[in-house]
């Protein structure tokens, strides 16, 4: 009997220092960041990311980390946190719990959910910590909202379709996926443009929900129907899938809306008679909502027009819609039509991008953020 | 003394250390466990126990239920869209429960009656689910009157709060069952099915009966779950049913059946919420968050199932000792 209790005391502790030591180094680190008041010795900053499983997010986190350890260096903040899950609504909400018992100053949170978060915001929100929601949106009375812009980043690529084919021609459209919140701003924001241009016809618009091979098989389906398309409106991923499309059908497209992920580019970097433009919805939105959260913990006051309704209640107005960051184009004109009224979006070529990407995997996206000076002036008082 | 044996000797009792010493960490970690801390812990997490009552006495008589999360998002999703419709919140929360429970005396139909696999029919059953609420609620929305979480929250005498409650209430329900003769046939049923049927056991009624509980616990899962959020998302119990099941083996459940209780899968459940905030309060990276709790847990998992395996338990001792000769 005694044996067995010693037994398991010793798997047991086995496991408890295995999980003191890991931890040792860290947590002595937020020993004495938990024990610091704010104004002297910095902030502590928590990031709940709701999903971690895809190149996107893998560098949305580190950006984020990136511009964290700047802002040590500076000494404004004194350490973060970050925590992910995999799509676990109620383990998020455990990592929030945490971070809010481990004494962070501000929680910025990328939601599993829209919805799910409203425990862990009201308890934040009772103990007096700032609540960001950053990069995907979610509307919380108290908290602010800092998102990419979804209806800036379609009106820049159908702006840019409907100019290059002269006002004139025949579109088809494949968009995201019906129902998503992300895709009915951008498609709403489309349709706004294509009302400019009364000659621009699209012939069919059909979900290629943001696969690939989904968006290869519309395409492929397109090229058997239609024998006079001008044009392809689509967006991210799927402009691969398409290209793969016309390559099977012995066929080169001449204009199509692209992506910026460094396989593309190179694609389309390689294509003479193809033309196309990618606009980035950066991970690095990451580092401005940081920014943002900053700026708000030191007092400072963020302009009134800096805030608009948020995307999920309209009555709400505390979102922080961020334009994109880079338009890449082969002339890189930052005069051009599309540009218009998208002041912090930085116009630049083809090339530049490439130079960019140049020592980044394939399946890196073209990343970037506004300087911090930057976010001063555009978005504080 | 022979209480302090009784409890050592208990299938659940490498649950329970874990928890306590897991929980002690976290008190280290963060100079001390907050008031605060433990009732977030406990409001987010009910639900989880909850799935983790319910898949435990689904094993026990040797089946299974992966449906369990699915039926939570769907009962969510009911909740919310009654709520919306101008339904007061206690129906809405009612019909909700109704909803789990008849999925549950749907699952119990196909396994104990139609006799298909345990495992098939809840694998096909949570598609279904999942899909319906999904049907209902397309996009994650909707609200309920924010009395609901303040109920929720709030508790009986001020102290015992609205979640524990009702897990006690679940407890009790089962507790009772299985102290009538019901309880030792159920158990009979997980040990060997066919001699449980030779000895003229009601094995269909049995599955049945277990179901529809397991579908209850899901039910108060969903209530739960919907009070915490205060709104609606069809695919908010899509990760429980898995966690569920890992919990009641943490607890000492045998995934053969026959063996434990709803007790240890309690206990594995409260580890495992608690795992989740250590990972995190920790501070690891990014990178390595995913592996250091899932080295804990697979230790957890063999520290339970050592503590339950006399045979494996003899073997290793076995080995220590022959080494100790040697030397």
């Amino acid at each position: 009997m005694k044996k067995r209790i010693i037994s398991i005391i010793i798997v047991v502790s086995m496991i408890a220092t295995l999980v003191t030591g890991c931890g040792s180094g860290d947590s002595t680190k937020n020993a004495t960041t938990e024990s610091t008041d704010a104004s002297e010795e910095g902030f502590v900053i928590g990031f709940s990311n709701g999903y971690w499983g895809n190149t996107w997010r893998a560098q949305m986190v580190e950006d984020f980390e990136a511009r964290c350890e700047e802002y040590k260096e500076d000494g404004i903040i004194a350490d973060y946190m970050v925590s992910n899950t995999e799509s676990d609504a109620t383990e998020q909400l455990n990592q929030i719990n945490a971070m809010i018992d481990a004494g962070v100053d501000a929680l910025i949170i990328d939601p599993v959910s829209p919805t799910t978060l409203t425990s862990a915001v009201q308890s934040a929100l009772d103990k007096g910590i700032l609540v960001v929601i950053g990069s995907d949106p979610a509307a919380y009375e108290g908290t602010y909202c800092v998102c990419g812009n979804d209806a800036a980043f379609q009106s820049i690529l159908t702006t840019w379709i409907c100019e290059k084919l002269g006002g004139k021609g025949n579109i088809v459209s494949i968009t995201g996926e019906a129902g998503v919140g992300t895709d009915i701003l951008r498609q709403d924001a489309a349709a706004e443009i294509l009302a400019k241009y009364p000659n621009i016809k699209e012939l069919a618009s059909v979900p290629g929900r943001w696969s690939e091979t989904e968006a290869q098989s519309v395409m492929s389906t397109y090229l058997s129907t239609y024998d006079n398309i001008d044009g392809v409106l689509t967006q991210d991923v799927m402009a691969e899938g398409i290209l793969k499309a016309f390559e099977n059908a012995g066929e080169t497209p001449s204009l199509m809306t692209g992506d910026t992920v460094k396989s593309f580019l190179t694609t389309w970097s390689e294509m003479d008679d193809f033309d196309s433009i990618g606009v980035t919805y950066t991970c690095g939105f990451i580092c401005t909502v940081l920014d943002v959260a900053v700026g708000l913990l030191q007092g400072e006051e963020l302009n009134e027009s800096a805030l608009v309704a948020n995307p999920y209640d309209k009555n709400l107005k505390n979102t922080i819609m961020l334009d994109p960051t880079y338009v890449v184009t082969r002339e890189g004109d930052q005069d051009a039509v599309w540009m218009e009224g998208h002041d912090l979006s930085k116009a630049i070529t083809l090339d530049k991008a490439l130079e960019m990407v140049a020592d980044k995997a394939d399946t890196n996206f073209l990343d970037g953020w506004l300087s911090r000076e930057e976010v001063a002036e555009a978005y504080f008082k | 003394m022979i209480k302090g044996k009784k409890v050592v000797s208990q299938s659940f009792f490498p649950s329970l250390l874990l928890l306590v010493i897991f929980f002690a960490i976290m008190g280290v970690m963060n100079h001390g466990l907050t008031l605060s801390f433990v009732k977030s812990l406990i409001l987010t997490n009910t639900p989880a126990l909850c799935l983790a009552i319910g898949v435990t006495v689904t094993i026990l008589v040797g089946g299974t239920d992966i449906s369990l999360g699915s039926i939570v998002s769907l009962v969510n999703v009911v909740i919310i869209t009654l709520a919306g419709l101008g339904y007061s919140i206690t129906i809405s929360a009612l019909i909700g429960l109704l909803v789990a429970v008849i999925c549950g005396v749907f699952n119990g139909i196909v396994i104990g009656i139609m006799r298909v696999n345990p495992l098939l029919t809840t694998f096909a059953t949570s598609t279904i689910y999942a899909g319906i609420a999904l049907w209902i609620l397309p996009n994650p929305g909707g609200s309920i009157d924010y009395a609901f979480a303040k109920w929720y929250m709030g508790g009986l005498f001020g102290f015992i709060m609205t979640p524990v409650m009702l897990l006690i209430l679940l407890v009790f329900i089962w507790a009772g069952a299985i102290r009538t003769p019901f309880g030792l046939k159920a158990y009979a049923l997980g040990c060997n099915e066919k001699k449980a049927y030779a000895s003229g056991i009601n094995v269909n009624g049995i599955r049945v009966l277990v179901h529809t509980f397991a579908g209850l616990t899901a039910g108060v899962a969903g209530i739960c779950l919907t009070a915490t959020i205060c709104s609606g998302s069809p695919t908010v119990g899509a990760t429980m049913s898995l966690n569920s099941i890992a919990a009641a083996v943490i607890g000492g459940v045998s995934l053969n059946g026959g063996k434990g209780g709803i007790f240890g899968a309690i206990l594995g459940a409260g580890f495992l919420s608690i795992l989740s905030s250590i990972v995190v309060a920790a501070n690891f990276s990014s990178y390595s968050q995913s592996f250091i709790k899932g080295l804990i847990l697979l230790i957890g998992v063999i520290a339970s199932i050592l503590a339950g395996d006399k045979v494996l338990k003899d073997k290793i001792k076995g080995i220590f000792c022959k080494g100790g000769a040697k030397s």
